[in-house]
């Protein structure tokens, strides 16, 4: 046993500043209305598997207990957040809003600097309805919460399913071609839709999530676009997104913004919004969320989902 | 500081020629530092190919110049800026004269790229046993360790020299510019683009 992975725990200064960057998080979350909760550590690996996307599923450690199905340990907090809410709230009437912080455990990216265990806090709003009624909400909550972390020179990004999951949907290549494709947007790769296209041909579709690439996060960039998002059915995405890009800068005016709609890991999970949030002083994100609208219907509940994820290890490490 | 991390080896001459070209000095290659300025507020770190995309995803570099093969075979969370027009090569399924895939029985591939061994030749209906290598494949036929090598071809000259014929190119690899998520927003000057 190396031990490779293992987590070394914080000690006493490390400690003191994880709780206290906890105390901010769940103190700003509390006054917004969304009420703390613990989720358990372990949950039916069947629950999970509903509920998490595919490529976290590969990194879920599992545990057979009693010899009878397999138990799946939180990799996640939304997918335990949402095995807990299904079981525990018959119907929804209203948004519900929790909040909660703890460590998750998943199995690490070989290449990656991280162990087995992170930390997170995060927040998560479900509604009765699907639909993007709480996402100006949430985009508010995801801004106010980096100005919590006083992240000096941060950035707060927005992108949208909306905007390039109708392109992926519609693009007329082999769906063999469309893994390749997710990969090469989420990569920038511009080397790498040049050589899909030589394979399956250039398209409009295409062509236009390449000019997504080259936005370097400006909005005007892409307001150049806009005849061409409309013939495609696009440019309603495109102007909500804007304008939940300007809500930011008009009500939290020290928050540098950017617009980025194709660094999206899990396409297949997010259903619309998703933000992210990058500091100088650390190589991953720092918090990143967005709506799954899919989510709660996979566990037999008709609601809607949005949440976001402060990884407040990293922070630690900066 | 900036850092760029160079792949040792056949990619670092040409690398250094680009760098020039964009305005940077070309740094002493006599010395066994494997640090050297670059000037502008530069340094290039020399490491393995597999090493660079690992640097960079994980913030130790800012901008990496590996090869296509590795990031194809890794997928490492990096950006893909552009590809840089040198280091061209070729990754190529090599056998020994006479090999021919019996019908049904899967192949043995001694690799160091078992999942574009197991991608390219599965899509060509090869059933595939992929043998990871880290050096040397094209010992591994004449060793009974495998039937086949897949491996990155220059010349070919290695492969003549040890018995093998290139039986077919799978793909065409050369030098990638890559970047991690934190440089690609908070770098400032984008001397790569252009």
């Amino acid at each position: 046993m190396t031990g490779a992975g293992l987590s070394p725990g914080l000690w006493c200064g490390e400690a003191s500043r994880l709780r206290a960057v906890e105390r901010r998080l769940l103190g700003l979350w509390e006054s917004a209305g969304y009420a703390e909760v613990i989720p358990p550590l372990l949950m039916p690996e069947e629950a999970a598997e509903a509920a998490s996307p595919e490529a976290l599923l590969g990194r879920t450690l599992r545990l057979r207990p009693n010899g009878d199905g397999e138990l799946a340990l939180r990799a996640d907090f939304t997918a335990v957040v949402a095995w807990m809410a299904a079981r525990r709230t018959p119907a929804l009437e209203a948004p519900l809003r929790v909040c909660y912080a703890g460590a998750v455990t998943r199995k690490p990216a070989a290449d990656r600097n991280e162990g087995l265990e992170s930390l997170q806090a995060g927040c998560e709003r479900l509604s009765p309805e699907p639909g993007p009624e709480g996402d100006e909400e949430m985009v508010r909550l995801a801004a106010a919460s980096l100005q919590a972390l006083d992240l000096e020179g941060a950035v707060f990004e927005l992108g949208h399913w909306g905007l390039v999951g109708p392109l992926l949907d519609r693009i007329p290549w082999p769906a063999e071609a469309r893994q390749g494709l997710e990969r090469a947007l989420n990569r920038k790769s511009v080397p790498g839709l040049e050589a899909l296209a030589e394979r399956h041909g250039r398209c409009a579709e295409w062509k236009l999530l390449s000019e997504f690439l080259h936005l370097g996060g400006r909005p005007e960039a892409v307001d150049g676009l806009l005849p061409r998002l409309r013939e495609v059915g696009v440019a309603h995405t495109w102007e909500e997104l804007r304008g939940l890009g300007a809500l930011v800068g008009r009500e939290f005016p020290g928050l540098a913004v950017r617009l980025e709609p194709t660094d999206v890991r899990h396409w297949a999970y997010y259903s619309g919004l998703t933000v992210k949030a990058f500091s100088p002083r650390h190589p991953f994100a720092v918090l990143s969320g967005g709506r799954y609208d899919g989510l709660y219907p996979a566990l037999g509940r008709p609601w809607g989902a949005c949440g976001l994820a402060v990884y407040t290890g990293r922070l630690l490490e900066g | 500081m900036h850092r760029i991390a160079l792949t040792k080896g056949r990619l670092l001459e040409p690398a250094l020629a680009w760098l020039e070209v964009k305005g940077f000095e070309r740094p002493d290659l006599e010395s066994r530092a494997l640090s050297l300025p670059l000037g502008r507020g530069w340094e290039a770190v020399l490491l393995k190919g597999p090493d660079v995309p690992v640097f960079v995803q994980n913030g130790a570099a800012d901008l990496g110049i590996v090869g296509g093969d590795i990031l194809d075979e890794d997928a490492p969370d990096v950006y893909d800026l552009k590809a840089l027009g040198f280091g061209a090569c070729r990754l190529s399924l090599a056998a020994p004269e006479g090999w021919e895939p019996v019908a049904g029985s899967p192949i043995r591939v001694a690799t160091k790229y078992p999942h574009l061994s197991e991608r390219y030749l599965g899509a060509l209906g090869h059933m595939v046993r992929a043998i990871r290598v880290s050096s040397s494949a094209e010992l591994a036929p004449q060793l009974g360790l495998s039937e086949v090598i897949v491996d990155i071809v220059d010349s070919g000259r290695t492969l003549r020299e040890n018995g093998l014929r290139e039986v077919r190119v799978l793909c065409e690899v050369e030098a990638h510019l890559i970047a991690g998520r934190r440089s690609y927003r908070f770098l400032t000057e984008r001397w790569w683009e252009g």
